[in-house]
């Protein structure tokens, strides 16, 4: 401790010296985004996300939701896989760019969206299964969301499943991700059950989602409606990740059982609106996304 | 300095620690002291917050799971002491020496131990969409409410009256609770958007209420369902705790079908409303009475 205090006093001048020289560099770093403004294309939404995934287009459900509903809507699109160095204002890392505006969080990009291009997917719908599918969308993005998260950044850690070979991130990167969910769904509440409780309340919203669906080729009939593109960014996830996850394991072990309807979905999904599939995932991180 | 033989910070952290241990065994003791007697088979429900000003509870939970109680008529006392639960949360329950908690887990708990089920009357997709509407309450709209209420500076009037306490204490408690939501809606994501989007997020779930409610006398339909807890205590909360807010203006001019359907589950289920509200001139303090289905007459045990 004394050493410390005489250390401190002898260089004071070099520690504030060096501590306003790296105060300086950071802001210069983070306003330099600000400065040098990437020119985009006119009349195209410019997506910004955290790059491709390892077996689906994205490891963030809001991101392949946000893509498919682009896709679902013939929006004029590209991609920026720049979102963990580049984040919205809100803090968010899905997020869209237009003629210069900028719009967070996956909700209000596709309200944003639909209000520039005047459209509206889900306005042949009756007003009661309008409601319906928006309580599935929040149910899935608000609930789902949280239970999935807690198994692959907390319990699977603790099972001893390498979820950051799965993710691609060094060790460290997943410790840190892991108290922040910890803290953030203990806050949420989903984070305060015992793993066991939240395994039972996942397998009821997969439960309800199945049921739900039911025999029908989409949420509501034979056209999609814009809760799709949640429903499938959610279980993509799941559907397609590692099998080590104990997440997967129970989706897989419910398919099995009676939720089948789930797996088929998700297969259809991908092969309406993502033909390129392919071309937009690393295959396990074996090679780069062409698309 | 020193004082009999101990640095002036040596004093402090004793008598801190002192102060510590004299509030933890103050804390024990009351708690014993104040346990209820409870009968076998009857439900004790745990109250952090007590009785409301102008609503039974303040929070939106309470209401769901004593709502629920009521419309399967099973017995049960409230402890308003301001137990909490193992978990932190509010409210639990304690049934013949088990606890249990989160006011969802405390309903499935009950239905398993008496046999109850108010969805046995829905289709499994009907039942797939109560589920659907019970997430998105809870776990949205709950929150863009909370918001409103408490990091909306223009509600500071509306927060007056109700609070427990005055004065210097009154923004004391208000920093506090606006500090908590902040960080719990942070991390859950709804709180990193303006009050402004927030409020376009509550438009669009009311709506949905609304527009699935129609008609109907209940939220499924004929009967009571689960949902119909969940609804009545949230809306309890918009309609009445928010009572002045935009929120509960937009409701009313726009859902009123919302409102209709609050009023009759309020009178079919809580004819004794006035007698649990603060506000009231007849209020009476149901700590320890049993409840027999919400009936006007209480069985004292």
């Amino acid at each position: 401790m004394d050493s410390i205090r005489d250390f401190v006093k002898t260089y004071s001048r070099e520690i504030c010296i060096s501590a306003a020289v790296g105060v300086a560099l950071v802001t210069i770093i983070k306003r330099r985004k600000k400065w040098i403004k990437k020119v985009y294309p006119a009349n195209t939404v410019v997506h910004h996300q955290i790059g491709r995934g390892p077996h689906t287009p994205s490891i963030t459900p809001f991101a392949l939701k946000l893509e498919t509903y682009l896709r679902m809507a013939k929006i004029p699109y590209m991609n920026e896989h720049d979102s963990i160095t580049n984040k919205s204002s809100k803090g968010k890392m899905t997020w869209i760019e237009y003629n210069g505006e900028e719009v967070a969080d996956s909700e209000f990009c596709i309200q944003y969206v639909n209000r520039k291009f005047n459209v509206d997917l889900d306005k042949d719908f009756s007003e009661e299964d309008q409601a319906a599918a928006r309580a599935i969308q929040r149910m899935v993005d608000e609930h789902l969301y949280w239970t999935i998260g807690l198994y692959w950044f907390v319990y699977d850690l603790q099972h001893g499943v390498d979820i950051a070979t799965l993710l691609n991130v060094p060790w460290l990167v997943v410790r840190l991700a892991g108290n922040m969910i910890k803290k953030q769904s203990y806050n949420q509440g989903v984070g305060r059950h015992s793993e066991a409780e939240v395994q039972h309340v996942m397998e009821e919203d997969l439960q309800a989602l199945s049921k739900f669906l039911g025999k029908k080729k989409f949420l509501l009939g034979e056209r999609t409606c814009s809760a799709d593109c949640a429903v499938f960014g959610m279980l993509a996830q799941i559907h397609w990740h590692s099998p080590d996850s104990e997440s997967v394991k129970i989706y897989k072990s419910l398919l099995v059982v009676e939720y089948s309807n789930l797996g088929d979905y998700c297969e259809r999904m991908k092969e309406e609106f993502w033909p390129d599939w392919d071309d937009c995932i690393t295959h396990g991180w074996t090679r780069k996304a062409t698309k | 300095m020193y004082v009999a033989g101990m640095s002036s910070w040596t004093w402090v952290c004793v008598m801190g620690g002192a102060l510590v241990c004299v509030g933890v065994v103050t804390r024990i003791v009351c708690r014993q002291r104040r346990r209820l007697p409870v009968p076998r088979d009857v439900v004790l429900v745990h109250h952090f917050f007590g009785r409301g000003w102008k609503v039974p509870s303040k929070s939106p939970f309470p209401m769901k799971l004593e709502t629920f109680l009521r419309i399967t008529k099973t017995p049960y006392m409230n402890d308003h002491s301001g137990r909490m639960s193992a978990k932190g949360k509010t409210p639990w329950i304690e049934y013949n020496d088990t606890q249990v908690s989160d006011s969802q887990f405390c309903i499935e708990f009950l239905k398993k131990k008496k046999g109850i089920d108010l969805n046995r009357g829905l289709s499994e997709q009907q039942k797939a969409i109560a589920r659907a509407f019970l997430k998105l309450i809870e776990e949205n709209l709950y929150w863009a409410l909370c918001i409103e209420l408490f990091c909306n500076e223009a509600n500071i009037p509306l927060l007056k009256p109700m609070s427990p306490l005055k004065g210097l204490g009154f923004w004391l408690y208000y920093w506090f609770v606006k500090r908590s939501i902040k960080s719990a809606t942070w991390g859950h994501g709804i709180g990193r958007h303006s009050v402004e989007d927030v409020w376009t997020i509550a438009q669009a779930d009311i709506q949905a209420l609304s527009q699935y409610l129609g008609q109907k006398k209940y939220f499924m339909g004929e009967e009571p369902a689960e949902i119909d807890c969940t609804l009545f205590g949230m809306l309890s909360f918009l309609l009445v705790t928010m009572q002045g807010t935009r929120y509960e203006s937009f409701t009313k001019q726009n859902h009123a079908n919302l409102v209709t359907y609050f009023q009759r589950m309020k009178s079919s289920y809580w004819p004794d409303w006035d007698t649990l509200i603060t506000a009231s001139e007849s209020f009476q303090n149901d700590q320890g009475p049993t409840h027999y289905s919400g009936l006007s007459f209480i069985l004292t045990c």
